[in-house]
């Protein structure tokens, strides 16, 4: 028996997290010197009040998980002699994969007989989300914890982020996106296309002229990076702007009439806290999508 | 956790910790004063100096990543920071970490070791007659009395505390070592400064963040006339900072849009911080003319507090900067364009501009002055961007007749287009095909939209005009005309063909444009297209009141 375990990036909503049974590890956010938990339930404040305190130009800090969060977090299930998959955000946006490493070598001491596997995602949000998934999907057919570490590990890769920010402000005092010079500076209306790269990175590798154009580019990469497996569930997350994440659903339905399943949902507070209010992402698995660049 | 090497983000983010917590102990530090007055300035002037080299940072966050070059760029602004002694000595220490470290992408912890070492041997350098029981001797002995307890297992995490403990009893000894420390009953300020960023950069490496509010009340800005005097120009302007309490019978508070005070501020003024916490309004503006952001804020509420300092105090170091930028660099691909109004040329040089020659309506740039600037820039190839007809055909005279370098010129036709060409650039060193495809992709379709007034009656285009009254032109045909530039400006947006598909309008506010009017622009575009991004750029021109640029 194992459980799969993820954290505050991977902005898995309740109702997914009790389908698939995944628990996952609290970060927190600072807002006016206010510490609160990095709730995806949002129980302490709403994921609109959270949005509007960045609209209004509050500064949210984020902090990664604590130590002893993944102590208590972990013990639970060590204590029922349940193992441990943990799926960590990815380790270029979050210092918590290395982290839970130390815990892990900690309680492996304390409790020997049990196992806990600690994967780097490369990706964080509802595309880290959805590995969550897939894992407890293969969990569920009877694979062993090391079988599907294993499958995650090797395709972890497949799961593709394309996502666009209203501002590229928060990703830069949040330093958490790589980007050449010529995206800093007075932009305005021009906004990024950024992906999840090889090394796990934020990368923000092409313009698009204004927000609708960004949401079509947007449909356009996520069908081409799905490699023609049109029956997954297209993940799609928004940062309080539902209507758009609606307008990525049609427009890639209208681009390619088989993809019929999609899941819409919140960003959760810390992917939210570091790209900002109207951040839109589109969550694909298929091809490993890579970029020239890479080679640097 | 613990770390085995150290990057150019770790790096950032532990002097960043280490500054913020020198923050915290500034006065306490400042209190370490030999002198029983309370004009002790050695915490502030460290402070200063470190954040001097942390705005150097901040400035290029994202960019780097090398520690290489991130402890560089932290050492220069230091450098150019540096005040009083200790601050001097504090940034000649980062300088010889940064001289150890250049070229790496990251550093073991022997490289650190390394580095501290030359960091503290740097500052002693500095000093003419270097005096133990200082910040020297603290920097000294915290490296080399540990530095053989380091072995290949050692973290960073290790070494720094290590250092750390060494450091703190170096500090309880300076009395020991300087007379008149033990007479005063202190120990060594300088040393203590040290200390405590140390402090901090522990901290980080514990995933502690230090979080600093800095009591701005007790600071006491020293005021040096010879800086601004009966000759001197505004040229940097005031930073002006206010609490605003928005008052019910003046506006409805929860429906006040912080929005409208960046819209409007833009066209006053840069470096704006708005922060909206119910009904109260928090702003930071550099502006020549705070009176208008004052009126402005009039109209919404009253001023809780308000403070405005003339920035001129500082400028020193702009200066300085400035001429470091001069220096000339080779470059894969150099940009130059032509654009009038202050602000107008500063957006350009921050979108990767190198040069930007003055020039327009009514002074058109000649083949000439394109030769200068090219012979000034030392590039494989060179992007012209002109800002009106005329100037093309001058930029393409000179793309002949220059041959030290490949020159191109993307045809751009007002300050607009070129905005919109530089915002487009996905790379700098991009090759010069893909560069110039994704400079001028779209331009044929872009609309640059003006509004000045005009200089006689006549009628044009089926449009009666007075002299004096507003023109709204839409590229290059006029199409509204109105004694109100508000209207003019509403009808002109009217006549743009399209208008709904369009996803960008950019707002440059020339030299005599009204701000109000800017943020009133701003909403009716608001009311024809819900999805248009709406930016407003204080540019400056002269002429155009407005030059809207729209894709």
């Amino acid at each position: 028996m194992f459980k799969i375990i993820a954290d505050s990036t991977s902005d898995l909503p309740l109702v997914l997290r009790e389908k698939y049974d995944i628990d996952y590890c609290r970060m927190s956010i600072t807002c006016d010197d206010k510490e609160y938990v990095a709730d995806l339930d949002y129980k302490e404040y709403s994921a609109k009040e959270l949005y509007d305190w960045m609209r209004n130009g509050k500064r949210v800090f984020t902090s990664q998980v604590a130590d002893n969060e993944f102590r208590e977090v972990f013990k639970k299930y060590l204590d029922q002699g349940i193992d441990i998959l943990y799926i960590a955000c990815s380790s270029a946006l979050s210092a918590s994969y290395l982290a839970s490493l130390k815990v892990r070598d900690e309680l492996l001491a304390l409790y020997p007989d049990r196992k806990i596997i600690c994967i780097d995602s490369k990706i964080s949000c509802i595309g880290q989300g959805s590995l969550c998934i897939e894992a407890s999907k293969l969990k569920e057919q009877g694979k062993s914890l090391e079988e599907v570490a294993e499958w995650i590990e090797n395709n972890k890769l497949k799961f593709n982020q394309f996502a666009t920010v209203e501002s590229l402000e928060f990703l830069k005092r949040a330093g958490r996106v790589k980007a050449s010079k010529a995206f800093f500076g007075n932009l305005f209306g021009i906004k990024p296309i950024i992906i999840s790269d090889i090394k796990g990175r934020n990368f923000a590798f092409k313009k698009a002229k204004g927000r609708l154009k960004a949401i079509d580019e947007l449909a356009t990469l996520a069908i081409e990076a799905m490699d023609g497996n049109y029956d997954q569930v297209v993940y799609i997350g928004h940062a309080d702007s539902l209507d758009d994440a609606l307008l990525i659903k049609k427009k890639m339905q209208e681009k390619q009439p088989k993809i019929q399943n999609f899941e819409i949902g919140f960003i959760g507070p810390i992917v939210g806290a570091s790209t900002g209010p109207g951040t839109l992402g589109v969550f694909v698995f298929g091809k490993e999508v890579t970029l020239d660049e890479e080679s640097e | 956790m613990f770390y085995n090497s150290v990057n150019g983000s770790l790096f950032k983010g532990i002097v960043l910790n280490g500054y913020n917590n020198l923050i915290r102990d500034m006065a306490e530090i400042n209190n370490l004063n030999v002198f029983p007055v309370p004009d002790g300035d050695t915490g502030t002037n460290m402070k200063k100096t470190l954040e001097n080299g942390i705005n150097n940072l901040t400035f290029n966050d994202g960019v780097e990543e090398q520690i290489g070059e991130v402890s560089d760029i932290l050492a220069k602004g230091m450098l150019l920071g540096a005040r009083g002694n200790s601050g001097v000595i504090l940034s000649q220490y980062f300088k010889g970490i940064a001289k150890h470290l250049v070229n790496k992408n990251v550093a073991t912890v022997n490289d650190m070791v390394e580095a501290f070492i030359e960091g503290y041997k740097t500052a002693y350098n500095a000093v003419v007659t270097p005096t133990e029981g200082t910040i020297l001797t603290v920097a000294r002995e915290g490296i080399e009395l540990v530095k053989n307890q380091v072995t290949d297992k050692t973290s960073f995490n290790e070494l720094l505390d290590l250092m750390y403990k060494r450091m703190e009893q170096s500090l309880e000894e300076t009395p020991e070592k300087l007379f008149v420390l033990k007479e005063a009953g202190v120990v060594d300020s300088g040393g203590a400064g040290l200390i405590s960023i140390f402090k901090g950069m522990i901290c980080y490496l514990n995933g502690e963040k230090i979080d600093y509010k800095e009591d701005k009340s007790s600071n006491t800005v020293t005021f040096n006339p010879s800086l601004f005097n009966a000759d001197s120009e505004l040229h940097y302007g005031y930073c002006t900072e206010f609490i605003l309490q928005l008052l019910n019978k003046k506006c409805n508070p929860s429906e006040v849009k912080i929005d409208d005070f960046i819209g409007y501020l833009s066209t006053i003024g840069d470096s704006i911080v708005a922060i909206k916490d119910n009904d109260i309004i928090k702003i930071h503006v550099h502006t020549k003319t705070p009176s208008k952001a004052i009126e402005f804020a009039q109209k919404y509420g009253e001023f809780i507090t308000f403070k405005m300092e003339n920035m001129a105090i500082q400028n020193n170091e702009v200066n300085a900067k400035k001429n470091i930028n001069k220096v000339k660099v080779h470059k894969k691909t150099a940009y130059v364009a032509v654009a009038n109004g202050d602000g107008v040329q500063e957006t350009f040089k921050e979108l990767n501009c190198d040069t930007v020659l003055n020039g327009g309506q009514t002074m058109n740039t000649s083949c000439e002055e394109f030769i200068e600037a090219f012979k000034e820039l030392d590039a494989d190839n060179i992007i012209v961007l002109p800002n009106n007809k005329n100037i093309v055909m001058a930029a393409n005279q000179a793309k002949e007749m220059y041959k030290d370098a490949n020159v191109y010129v993307i045809p751009t036709r007002s300050i607009a287009e070129g905005y919109y060409s530089l915002s487009m650039m996905i790379d700098p060193n991009a090759e010069i095909e893909d560069q110039i495809a994704s400079m001028s992709d779209g331009i044929e379709d872009f609309i640059t939209a003006e509004v000045t007034y005009s200089i006689r009656d006549t009628i044009l285009n089926g449009l009666e005009i007075k002299k004096g009254n507003y023109i709204g032109i839409v590229n290059h045909s006029l199409v509204s005309t109105n004694e109100d530039v508000l209207q003019c400006l509403k009808d002109m947006i009217d006549a743009v063909p399209d208008f709904d598909e369009k996803s960008i309008v950019t707002i440059f506010a020339g030299q005599s444009a009204d701000g109000n009017d800017a943020v009133e622009l701003k909403k009716y575009i608001e009311s024809k297209n819900k999805y248009i991004d709406i930016g407003i750029i204080n540019g400056q021109q002269d002429v155009y009141d407005f030059i809207l640029g729209i894709c």
